[in-house]
C-alpha cells in the first residue's frame, strides 16, 4: 500500500470512529428510552464500536485499498439504514444518520453517494418490513439532548477532512499542470531544435550545390573573357549571382530559426533527471526498462537552461530505450550516472542495447544521420547544439558492459560563494 | 629548396562536385591545382610539405578541417590556409581564432572573393 493510500485509510478510519461513536450514543438514547431486543443493542454495539476498527483493518489488509473502503462506507450505510427503521424513525437521530451517512460521501462522487443512499433505503425497508416497526417519529427531550454532540460535532469533522482532501486533490491536480507544462515546453523546444537543426542540415547541404553553380558560370567566363556573345555572357553572370542569392536565402532562414536567449540557473542535474523520468515513466515501464540511478548528492549544481537540458535528456533517454526494444535483448536496464570533474558536471546514459556501430560513430551528431527506419536524424544533432549552446559538449562510446553511453558535460555552479 | 615561381593550391573538400568546379576555376584563372576528398588523404599524399596554398572546407567526414589545421600546428608545418565552409558556427571560429589563417570563405562565396584571397597570399608569398 502506498503512503497516499495509507494516509486516506487512516482519514476514513478516524473520522468513521468518532462519527459512530456519537452516533452510537444518539441512537442508544432512543433504544434506551423505547426499550429495543437484546438482538438491537447487540447490532449496535457491534457496528458503532468494533465495525471501525474491522473495516480499517479490512483496508489495510486489501491489495486495493481505496476500493476495501468503498465497500466499507456501502456497509456503514447499509447498516445505517437498520438503526434508522430500529428506531421507529425518530426524528432527529434518524435525520442526523442520514446525514451523517450521506456528508462523509460527498467527496466521493455523486453516483457513489447515490449507490450508499439506496443501499441504505433497502435495508430500512427490509429492518421495517421483518420488525413491523410501528412509525414513531416524535422525539424526546433526552434525545434531543444525546445527540446534540451529531449534529455539531460531525459536520466539522467531516468539513475539516474533505477541506484536507480537496486540498490534496488541488495539489494533485496542480502537479498534473506543472507536468502538461513541462511537456508543452519540451515539445516547444523540439520543435524550434528541429527547424534550427533542419536548417542548419539543409545550409550545408545546398551551399554546396550553389558554390558549384556560381563556379561552373564563373569559370566558363574565365575561359573564354572575350569570345563568348554579349547574350550568353550576361546569363552567365546572372547565373552566377543568382546562385550566390540562394545561398543568402538559405543563410537568412538560418538565421531566422536559430534559437532564442537561454536562461541559465543553477539546478542539480538528478533534479532534472527525476522530472524527465516521471515523463517517461509510462513509456519506460511499458518498455519493460529498468531504471538505475547512479546520482551522488556531492555532485555540484550545473548552470544550465532547463529546459534545454531537459530536452536533451529525453532525447537520450528515448534512444537509450528504443536501442533496447529488439525482443532478444534479455535485460532492459538504462542507468543514468552523474559526476563532477573539473568545473563541470558530467551525466552519462547507458543501455543494454545493441551499441553503436563503429561505422556510424563518427558521423553520429551530424544532422541527418539515422539508424532509424522512419528517423529524421535530427535528435542527437539536436543535443549537441543544445548542450553547446550550455557551454558543454557531447559524446558517446560503448558500455564496458554492452550496449552504448552517451554522456554530456555542463558547467558546474562555481564552489566559492559569488556576491 | 627551389622557390616554386608559380605555387599550387591544394582544394581539401569532401564535396566532389565542388572540388571539381574549384579546380576548373583555379586554372581558368591561373592558379595550379590538386584535389584531395579528406584531410586524411592529404597527409598521407607526397603533397604534404609542398609549397602551397590549402583552400580547406571545415566540416569533413573523420578529420574535419580544424582537425588538418591543429595536426599541421602540432607538426609544426607553416601552410598559408584559406579556410571554406557550409555554414558557420560560432564554436569552429572560436577554435580557428588561434591560427593565422589568410581569409574565411563562407559558402557559397564569389570568384571575387576568392581571387582577393589568393591575391593576398601571392602577395605575401
Amino acid at each position: 500500500m502506498d503512503e497516499r493510500e495509507l494516509r486516506l485509510s487512516r482519514q476514513v478510519y478516524r473520522l468513521r470512529t468518532f462519527g459512530l461513536a456519537l452516533g452510537f450514543l444518539s441512537v442508544a438514547s432512543v433504544f434506551y428510552e423505547r426499550g429495543a431486543s437484546r438482538a438491537a443493542w447487540g447490532l449496535l454495539a457491534a457496528h458503532g464500536l468494533v465495525w471501525p476498527h474491522v473495516a480499517f483493518y479490512r483496508a489495510r489488509a486489501s491489495a486495493d485499498p481505496h476500493r476495501a473502503e468503498r465497500a466499507n462506507l456501502v456497509v456503514d450505510s447499509a447498516m445505517g439504514g437498520i438503526f434508522v427503521a430500529l428506531m421507529a424513525f425518530a426524528l432527529l437521530p434518524s435525520v442526523l444518520l442520514v446525514a451523517m451517512l450521506s456528508m462523509d460521501k460527498i467527496g466521493w462522487g455523486w453516483r457513489f453517494l447515490a449507490r450508499a443512499c439506496a443501499a441504505m433505503a433497502v435495508t430500512c425497508a427490509i429492518t421495517a418490513l421483518l420488525t413491523g416497526a410501528s412509525l414513531r417519529p416524535n422525539t424526546s427531550m433526552p434525545v434531543l439532548v444525546a445527540s446534540i454532540p451529531l449534529m455539531v460535532a460531525y459536520p466539522f469533522a467531516v468539513a475539516f477532512v474533505s477541506e484536507r482532501s480537496g486540498r490534496m486533490a488541488r495539489e494533485r491536480k496542480k502537479a498534473v499542470e506543472q507536468t502538461a507544462e513541462l511537456r508543452e515546453q519540451l515539445a516547444h523546444i523540439a520543435r524550434v531544435g528541429t527547424l534550427g537543426e533542419m536548417a542548419a542540415g539543409l545550409a550545408h547541404e545546398l551551399n554546396q550545390p550553389l558554390t558549384a553553380i556560381h563556379l561552373e558560370a564563373n569559370t566558363v567566363m574565365e575561359l573564354n573573357p572575350a569570345g563568348l556573345p554579349e547574350d550568353v555572357q550576361e546569363s552567365l553572370s546572372r547565373i552566377g549571382e543568382q546562385s550566390l542569392r540562394a545561398g543568402e536565402i538559405v543563410r537568412r532562414m538560418r538565421t531566422f530559426a536559430r534559437r532564442g536567449q537561454a536562461h541559465r540557473e543553477a539546478i542539480h542535474v538528478g533534479q532534472l533527471v527525476h522530472e524527465v523520468l516521471a515523463l517517461l515513466d509510462h513509456d519506460l515501464r511499458l518498455g519493460g526498462v529498468d531504471t538505475m540511478l547512479l546520482l551522488p548528492e556531492t555532485v555540484p549544481p550545473a548552470l544550465v537552461d532547463r529546459i534545454e537540458i531537459q530536452q536533451v535528456l529525453v532525447n537520450l533517454i528515448r534512444n537509450a530505450m528504443e536501442a533496447m526494444t529488439a525482443p532478444a535483448i534479455a535485460e532492459r536496464r538504462l542507468t543514468i550516472g552523474a559526476d563532477a570533474a573539473n568545473g563541470h558536471v558530467r551525466v552519462s546514459i547507458s543501455d543494454t542495447g545493441g551499441g553503436v556501430d563503429p561505422a556510424v560513430l563518427a558521423r553520429l551528431f551530424h544532422p541527418f544521420q539515422t539508424t532509424k527506419a522512419d528517423g529524421l536524424g535530427l535528435g542527437l544533432s539536436i543535443c549537441q547544439s543544445l548542450v553547446e549552446a550550455n557551454g558543454g559538449r557531447v559524446g558517446a562510446g560503448p558500455h564496458p558492459q554492452g550496449g552504448a553511453m552517451f554522456f554530456f558535460e555542463v558547467p558546474s555552479v562555481p564552489a566559492q560563494p559569488h556576491s | 629548396m627551389n622557390p616554386n615561381p608559380n605555387p599550387p593550391v591544394f582544394v581539401i573538400d569532401d564535396e566532389e562536385p565542388v572540388r571539381v568546379s574549384l579546380a576548373k576555376l583555379l586554372r581558368a584563372i591561373g592558379f595550379p591545382s590538386r584535389t584531395f576528398g579528406s584531410a586524411m588523404a592529404f597527409l598521407a599524399s607526397d603533397a604534404l610539405g609542398e609549397d602551397a596554398c590549402l583552400l580547406l572546407d571545415l566540416r569533413m567526414p573523420g578529420m574535419s578541417g580544424i582537425d588538418l589545421i591543429e595536426e599541421l600546428a602540432r607538426r609544426q608545418m607553416d601552410v598559408p590556409t584559406i579556410v571554406m565552409t557550409g555554414h558557420t558556427d560560432m564554436k569552429s571560429v572560436q577554435r580557428l581564432e588561434a591560427f593565422p589563417l589568410i581569409g574565411f570563405l563562407e559558402k557559397p562565396f564569389s570568384v571575387t572573393q576568392l581571387k582577393e584571397l589568393l591575391d593576398l597570399w601571392r602577395s605575401v608569398a
